[in-house]
């Protein structure tokens, strides 16, 4: 065994919690790296800039789909300050949001932002000059306080991503194929990731609008509403 | 990397003493001429005291005459300057790439940054571990984690939280798959699955609340927990360490001897017991390990117990000079039975745990066992109500399974804590829930204000 061990073929090991069980998968290092470029294009898409701070919210057993955007943002010389995103970790997020002048808020879930208002806080004023990027959860609440968030889709192993403009969610085409049936979303890689995934049942309600839109997307998503 | 049949991971950690204390002298003189330039919390700390760098020439000197600092001094700094990293940061705030964050126990949280290694995040580099440089403040993680038998091409079982910053990087600096689960109930069943199909050598880390679930699950279904861990070299308590009652357990599982502790270095990196479990390590090139006087503050000389003072040796982004975190701790200089030179420590319990009765110091350690005793409270979920640190009274908020009769159960473990300790204290009985509801899951608060 070198000194590097599998980690090119197995990175991590993940855990998908799917509606219909819990699926273990496992990610290569080719599989990080090209999640990252993805990462990359999302945050220039964003408009994220190189030093100035960000905060990022995710949880520690997500670490392999998180780990590629945490990379981006290395890369890309945002120091960034991490939380959890569930409501007992609130007051870390909001140290971040009153210590720092975020530039971006990426992954505000539901029990953050309500446990944020538990908390005392205006929302618009916390929040107005960060570009946020929240869970479907959470965008109708910051919605109601004014913000327009871009909304950031959980689709099995990988996020799409939707602008503030909500004209549907943007996911990464080379990797991966989306599909819908009957209302629910299917995910088929189209790369040789390390676990293959062929018209997964991610659980995930909505549609494929089919066609080029304005960005040169040929599929984008659209949640049920 | 060495050899896998190595004990070893680095030559540091065997160094003679004589040249493991020059080696430490060189490097906190430059660290203090290197903080004394560039931090503002350090400098003014040092010009309150009429203090210069070139006062310190030797680690006597420095212990003898260098101020001691504090988390509060930090929050005062923060506040009084509007100075989110404290006055610490010693390089550009652009230059930080990840900002961690402490617990938030005692206030707001406070930041510990680090700056990548490498460009490549990629690569298997943890943060603030260059290839060519010295041994970071996570280094003597990996030594540890080597000392306990990992070795690339394992597998290791990670629950990890990331507020203090993406440990699981460490797994992959020594080659080592991880397995990412988290704190849900059905994670613990896959965590059994996947125990049988990769066979993981280490599980980071292990908790009261995921104890008390394998023991449920065990109960409920079952399950042979002892083939479910055969493969395992190392359990790691962190946070908290194992309880009497649950490490007794643990070790009807196969697990004697195989359950470590991860304690903090003073907030300048990690300390963990080694296989010889006599103490946890505090390496001596990536930190000077004091102990004071947990009232005085001044130096207490060699061995015995004292509070926790620790300075970054290695730590180029936001070291801390002297810094006293309230952790009281059991010290011990002399040699290993590993063959290791560095000083090693027990941790007692922390400052800010303790609560003062009839002039008697309780720590939540002095009564574990005892409530742990009882059937129906031995999961050993319990706090201290400790509204002051000096109190009339003992109250203990107690946890219990099932649905048991209560003032029999109150007066068992009552009758439990007094035999241990010679003080009878007020126990209010709540239902396991309730305590597991207090915390997050990686950690349960021992006291509470009320």
């Amino acid at each position: 065994m070198n000194a590097l061990g599998n980690l090119a073929h197995h990175w991590a090991i993940g855990l998908l919690r799917l509606p219909g069980g819990y699926q273990p998968y496992p990610v290569s290092l080719r599989d990080i790296e090209r999640d990252t470029a993805w990462a990359l294009t999302v945050f220039e898409r964003i408009g994220i800039e190189r030093g100035k701070p960000a905060h990022l919210i995710g949880t520690g057993c997500d670490n392999e789909i998180l780990w590629p955007y945490e990379n981006a943002l290395i890369r890309m010389n945002v120091p960034f300050g991490v939380a959890e995103p569930v409501a007992i970790d609130a007051p870390r997020t909001d140290m971040f949001l009153r210590r720092f002048a975020m530039q971006a808020v990426i992954g505000l879930t539901a029990e953050i932002v309500d446990e944020l208002v538990a908390l005392g806080r205006d929302l618009g004023a916390l929040l107005a000059h960060s570009t946020l990027v929240a869970l479907p959860d959470a965008a109708p609440t910051l919605r109601a306080h004014g913000l327009a968030p871009w909304t950031m889709v959980p689709i099995g192993p990988i996020y799409a991503f939707e602008s503030a403009a909500r004209d549907g969610a943007r996911y990464d085409q080379s990797e991966w194929l989306i599909e819908d049936d009957d209302g629910q979303l299917l995910l088929t890689s189209l790369a040789p990731r390390a676990c293959p995934f062929v018209r997964l049942r991610t659980g995930m309600a909505g549609r494929i609008e089919l066609g080029q839109a304005g960005d040169g997307s040929a599929r984008v998503v659209h949640l049920a509403a | 990397m060495p050899p896998g049949n190595r004990r070893y991971l680095e030559p540091v950690e065997i160094l003679p003493r004589d040249a493991l204390l020059r080696l430490q002298d060189t490097r906190l003189l430059a660290m203090i001429a290197y903080a004394s330039e560039r931090s503002a919390f350090v400098r003014k700390l040092w010009s309150a005291a009429g203090l210069r760098p070139a006062d310190i020439q030797s680690a006597r000197d420095f212990t003898q005459r260098a101020p001691l600092m504090d988390k509060d001094q930090m929050r005062a700094y923060r506040e009084e300057h509007d100075d989110p990293f404290c006055g610490l940061l010693c390089i550009d705030p652009s230059d930080v790439s990840f900002m961690g964050s402490s617990s938030g126990t005692t206030g707001d949280p406070t930041l510990f940054s680090y700056r990548w290694g490498r460009d490549d995040g990629n690569l298997p580099a943890a943060p603030g571990l260059p290839q060519d440089g010295p041994s970071s403040y996570w280094g003597g993680t990996l030594r540890d984690w080597w000392e306990i038998g990992l070795r690339p091409g394992d597998y290791a079982i990670y629950f990890g939280l990331r507020m203090r910053g993406p440990m699981f990087r460490l797994l992959q600096e020594l080659g080592a798959t991880p397995v990412m689960l988290g704190y849900g109930t059905d994670d613990l069943h896959q965590f059994i699955d996947l125990s049988r199909r990769y066979r993981p050598t280490l599980f980071y880390a292990m908790t009261a609340y995921l104890g008390v679930g394998l023991q449920e699950i065990e109960r409920t279904m079952g399950v042979d927990m002892n083939d479910v861990f055969a493969s395992y070299k190392g359990i790691l308590f962190a946070g908290e360490p194992v309880g009497p009652r649950l490490r007794q357990t643990f070790e009807r599982w196969g697990l004697a001897g195989k359950i470590f502790n991860q304690t903090s270095f003073g907030d300048i990196g990690h300390a963990h017991d080694c296989r010889e479990h006599d103490g946890c390590h505090a390496w001596e090139d990536i930190g000077v390990a004091e102990i004071v006087d947990p009232v005085t503050g001044a130096p207490i000389e060699g061995d015995g117990r004292g509070e926790l003072v620790v300075t970054s040796l290695v730590n180029p982004v936001d070291p801390l000079i002297r810094y006293r975190g309230g952790d009281i701790v059991d010290m011990k200089r002399g040699l290993c039975g590993c063959g290791r030179t560095h000083a090693r420590f027990n941790p007692v319990g922390r400052n800010a745990d303790e609560v003062i009765v009839d002039g008697r110091s309780i720590l939540p350690m002095d009564v574990w066992g005892a409530i742990e005793d009882v059937p129906e409270t031995s999961n050993g979920l319990f706090q201290l109500v400790r509204p002051t640190r000096v109190l009339d009274r003992l109250t203990i908020r107690v946890g219990y399974a099932g649905e048991p009769q209560l003032a029999s159960l109150n007066r068992r473990v009552a009758d439990s804590v007094e035999a241990a300790i010679g003080l009878r204290p007020v126990i209010e009985l709540v239902p396991n829930a309730a305590i597991l509801q207090s915390g997050s899951r990686h950690k349960i608060p021992r006291t509470v204000k009320q």
